[in-house]
């Protein structure tokens, strides 16, 4: 792991993961090349973590996989949004920005 | 909270786990070859992008495991995995599992059987319709009061008030009750029969101990419904109504072998032909105390023509009423509304008693108190008298149950040990240590429900040897279930649980904490005793101590069985045959001619080859069927110091002191003259104790003495004769004894006894035959010789000692296995050391003794733990002990030394392994 590339805060993932969702459906190459490209290369994604978040998303009913086939004519399981997903990455949107505003606030107060 | 949704998604792996698996590899497979193409995109080379793209990822197995926690719920997923290898694990060592399956069985077995008892006798609920809706009424009374009543029943001191507490109530209340109790829905009254009731089927005599006349509505207002025909109804219960019966099931089963056609057949009880209409459920055994199973059950109308020689009135309190509650209502309501109508009614009747009376008058009575209680569990005045003694069981068996589990983890640790490698491999690999420990206590949990359900078998092939030690009482009547039921179960799987985690968690933990560079160097196995497995130590230390409280207890029963068998009576009581007849179940002899059959019956027994002496009294001198029957004695010129204390009465026919040699001090044994209706009510013969305690040192013969000294009745009763005391109660000192001469207008029922030159037994056929032969219709009842008698009077003290002894040495086999397993287990880590000294020149003995010395050093660590134990538990046992303290050092001495001779066996044959050990050889491998 280079020194540059940062790990994920905790927790982070699960919302990152329905926000490159939120356009478009995709599978899990592609959401770990998103991934990388939205946070302009900082961040590291390890695939242990990915395919278990997206297992995880998938319990709780925010995402859905389906197969499907890529570009490339390769058979591969894409993920899409759900309805109660897209509430989701509304609500956490929300709370993170709560969040990161409240801890800069705190950082700059100094 | 998980959501249903949610819960379907994650259980899918259990039943579709190829499925998904597939899936999974599948789509990794696709990422990483989209990885691969990507690479080549970039201008790698394919083996470069292959390399590249799959150092990305990451372990492949590693990124499935996690997803597999991810994707399914992982404790059940794990619980499953860790059941299937438990499974495997247990097969690949059947020894081992099938000892430590044996331990817990025979540990859950007996603490499943003692339980089943406890919820028979305390804890069960009558089997039928809302028994929580029953009520029972009580009433408190003072125990003065009660002496001037006329009642029958049973009594029980409220604790803490000096009160009686009873259960029966004369048939005017009943009625009253049954008309006036707007809270009940059912009022009805039930009450054994006063004697045993002869029955005849089919030209066959035998005697059913317990019967009971109830009112019609018995079985309708309980809510019982039949097995077989019908039950009693009111109208049963009307005068003039056709007589009828319901028997038992277990009546119906033994008498009739379960045939469904007994409906309609003709049973004569005592002279009343009556049609048997109808047979009660298994599982319904009355509303009696508790074992007490009545098999035949009358209506109550009829019960004057079934014991016409029962001639109390119908005001004597005797009835036992329960009712049912109507939905809503309360016991509180019920005694409110029918407690003024209940101590009036007494009222009236002590104030007609006390007009009949004549002579001086005596003090107001006091009115007792009605009480409404529970009546969920029908009489349960007994109960509480086994609550002593059911402890104690628990707490034996409860003891046997830690022995075990010390037992089992002890196999644990050993076998923890054995499966170091094993698991130390398993922590390499990456598995977390509490991973492991849940694992491993997987596997104790698995083997705790094995033994559990072959505990619960044990307990079920056990019943009938536990039924057979007549746990409750004596007499034959008396019938249990056990039925393992949903109490019983989850008593036994809560136990099964708990010990799977007692004796599984240390073994765990300890079989997990694995220095694993140390494992792997292979050097591990160091020369001195310097690791030495104290736990496993420790554990066999508890297990000694344990099974020498066992053995100590059952040590104590034993000398108190064979002390309470020795105690001096004060007469021969081998080669005595006693049994009884019921003159009045024969026919309506008039009371006479009783007395003359019992005289012919003296006649023809004495002419049998074999006999000595035949003589009878009304009640046996001593045993389970001899109950108190006091008279007051009053004594010109002496006053009883304290409360007044009744003399125990006996009416006895010639011969009586022949025959049990009863030696006479002083004065003459009756003549025949005595036994002259004119004359039989004015002299007696009395005890030693009788004597002493009213005359002193005073010679008593010629003196004169009252029975009771309310009223002007004169002491005009002439004491002709002193005898040696003899017992009725054999753990107490003789009481004062008084012996009448059995009236000519006498009683119907007479205890007999034969002394026999031989065996008694063997005159048992020729009795029979003999009082056959007088009158074939007189049932003959009760034969049993004095000492069978004392025997079943020993009931519970044989249980004691049959139960303690039992555990006793489970433990003690136990505790010899944990030591012989841990010696042999120390022995085999010591070999390199042992074969060190060999070589260094110990010879073979000195390697005995220093095994043997260790094992006796934790032998004695175990025996002081046992000794103190035993002394701080004598104080629960002490009341049931007699003859020696339950401190008694010999007893304690002699059980340490046992244990310790037991213990050198169990050591003996590690040790002489050690000694066998050949230098080389052990210094080889090392």
């Amino acid at each position: 792991m280079t020194k540059e590339k940062s790990e994920l805060l905790q927790g982070t993932l699960d919302l990152l993961i329905l926000k490159a969702l939120q356009l478009e459906s995709m599978h899990g190459f592609g959401l770990a090349q998103k991934l990388r490209a939205m946070s302009k290369d900082v961040f590291q994604v390890e695939m242990g973590s990915l395919y278990p978040a997206l297992c995880r998303l998938e319990a709780q009913g925010w995402i859905k996989g389906e197969w499907g086939i890529s570009d490339a004519n390769r058979k591969a399981r894409y993920y899409s949004l759900t309805a109660a997903g897209r509430k989701q990455l509304q609500a956490e949107t929300a709370q993170w920005e709560l969040l990161s505003s409240t801890i800069n606030a705190m950082l700059k107060a100094t | 909270m998980i959501r249903l949704r949610e819960l379907l998604f994650r259980l899918q792996p259990l039943f579709r786990k190829r499925k998904i698996e597939a899936g999974l590899s599948e789509e990794i497979q696709a990422h990483l070859a989209m990885a691969i193409e990507a690479n080549v995109a970039v201008g790698m080379s394919p083996e470069e992008a292959r390399y590249a793209a799959l150092r990305e990822f990451g372990g492949v197995e590693q990124i499935k495991e996690r997803y597999r926690d991810e994707r399914g719920v992982a404790w059940i997923e794990h619980l499953v995995q860790d059941l299937r290898y438990a499974v495997r694990q247990l097969r690949k060592t059947p020894g081992f599992t099938a000892v430590v399956i044996l331990s817990l069985a025979l540990g859950i077995g007996a603490n499943t059987a003692i339980f089943s008892f406890i919820n028979d006798v305390l804890l069960r609920k009558l089997p039928v319709k809302n028994p929580n809706e029953l009520v029972l009424f009580n009433w408190l009374a003072e125990p003065e009061s009660m002496r001037q009543r006329s009642w029958s029943g049973r009594v029980v001191d409220e604790p803490g008030t000096g009160l009686w507490l009873g259960t029966t109530f004369s048939g005017p209340v009943f009625e009253q009750f049954r008309q006036h109790s707007p809270a009940l829905s059912d009022v009805f009254a039930f009450v054994q029969t006063v004697r045993p009731v002869k029955v005849t089927t089919g030209g066959q005599a035998e005697t059913v101990r317990l019967a009971q006349v109830v009112s019609g509505n018995y079985h309708a207002g309980l809510g019982v419904s039949a097995a077989l025909g019908r039950l009693l109804t009111p109208a049963d219960d009307q005068p003039g109504a056709a007589p009828v019966v319901v028997i038992s099931y277990g009546f119906w089963q033994r008498k009739f072998g379960g045939d469904p056609a007994v409906i309609g057949q003709v049973l004569t009880a005592n002279t009343v032909p009556c049609m048997i209409v109808g047979v009660t459920p298994r599982e319904f055994t009355g509303t009696g105390e508790v074992g007490e199973v009545p098999d035949l059950t009358f209506p109550m109308v009829k019960k004057l023509e079934l014991e016409p020689f029962d001639r109390s009135p119908t005001n004597t309190w005797r009835l036992n009423i329960m009712g049912r509650l109507k939905p809503g209502a309360t016991a509180g309501q019920v005694r409110a509304s029918l407690e003024g109508l209940y101590r009036e009614d007494v009222r009236q009747g002590d104030a007609a008693k006390m007009k009949e009376r004549r002579g001086p008058a005596i003090a107001p009575m006091d009115v007792p108190q009605l009480r409404v209680v529970s009546g969920a569990r029908g009489l349960s005045q007994t109960r509480k008298n086994y609550v002593p003694s059911l402890q104690i069981m628990m707490g034996l068996v409860a003891l046997v149950m830690i022995a075990a589990c010390a037992n089992v983890a002890n196999l644990l640790l050993a076998r923890g040990a054995a499966r170091r490698k094993e698991i130390g491999i398993r922590l390499a690999l990456g598995a977390s240590r509490g991973r492991l420990v849940r694992q491993l206590l997987t596997e104790s949990m698995l083997l705790a429900l094995l033994g559990a359900a072959a505990g619960v078998g044990l307990a079920w092939w056990a019943r009938d040897g536990l039924l057979a030690l007549r746990p409750i009482g004596p007499n034959s009547g008396l019938v249990f279930t056990l039925e393992l039921d949903g109490h019983v179960l989850a008593f036994t799987t809560a136990v099964a649980m708990l010990t799977g985690v007692a004796f599984g968690l240390l073994p765990a933990l300890r079989a997990t904490r694995i220095n694993l560079t140390e494992e792997f160097q292979g050097g591990t196995r160091n020369l001195g005793a310097g690791s030495r497995p104290a736990l496993a130590r420790s554990l066999v230390v508890l297990q000694v101590g344990l099974s020498l409280v066992l053995l100590i207890g059952a040590a104590l029963y034993v000398r108190t069985l064979r002390n309470l068998q020795e105690v001096d009576l004060g007469f021969n009581r081998a080669g005595v045959l006693l049994f009884r007849v019921d003159a009045s179940l024969a026919s309506d002899r008039k009371w006479r001619e009783i007395v003359q059959l019992h005289d012919r019956i003296v006649e023809r027994l004495s002419s049998i080859p074999g006999v000595k002496g035949v003589t009878y009294s009304y009640r046996p001198l001593i045993g389970v069927f001899t109950d108190f029957a006091g008279s007051l004695v009053w004594v010109p010129g002496y006053t009883v110091p304290g409360k007044e204390e009744m003399a125990q009465g006996h009416w006895i026919a010639p011969k009586f002191f022949d025959v049990f040699e009863i030696p006479l001090m002083l004065g003459r044994k009756f003549d025949a003259r005595d036994f002259d209706s004119a004359r039989s009510g004015s002299v007696a013969i009395v005890n030693e104790a009788f004597a002493r305690k009213y005359f002193g040192e005073e010679n008593p013969i010629g003196r004169l003495f009252g029975k009771n000294k309310i009223g002007a009745a004169p002491a005009g009763i002439e004491i002709v004769g002193v005898v040696r005391d003899t017992k009725w109660l054999v753990r107490e000192a003789p009481r004062p004894n008084v012996y009448w001469p059995y009236p000519s207008l006498g009683f119907p029922t007479a205890s007999f006894a034969v002394r026999a030159s031989g065996d008694p037994h063997a005159l048992t056929s020729a009795i029979r035959g003999a009082v056959r032969e007088i009158d074939p219709k007189l049932p003959l009842y009760d034969v049993r010789t004095q000492d069978e008698d004392m025997d079943r009077l020993f009931h519970q003290e044989r249980l004691f000692v049959a139960l303690s002894s039992f555990l006793g040495l489970l433990a003690l086999a136990l505790a010899s296995i944990g030591l012989y397993g841990l010696m042999s287990y120390t022995v085999h880590r010591r070999t390199g050391e042992i074969g060190l000294r060999m070589a260094l020149g110990a010879r073979s003995g000195r390697v005995i003794g220093m095994i043997v010395r260790e094992s006796l050093t934790l032998v004695c660590l175990g025996i002081v733990l046992g000794i103190a134990g035993a002394w701080a538990a004598s104080r629960l046992i002490a009341k049931m002990l007699f003859g020696l303290s339950a401190t008694d050092p010999v007893t304690y001495a002699g059980v340490a030394l046992l244990f310790t001779g037991v213990a050198l066996l169990a050591c003996l044959l590690p040790a002489r392994r050690a000694a066998k050990v050949d230098p080389m050889v052990a210094l080889r491998c090392e």
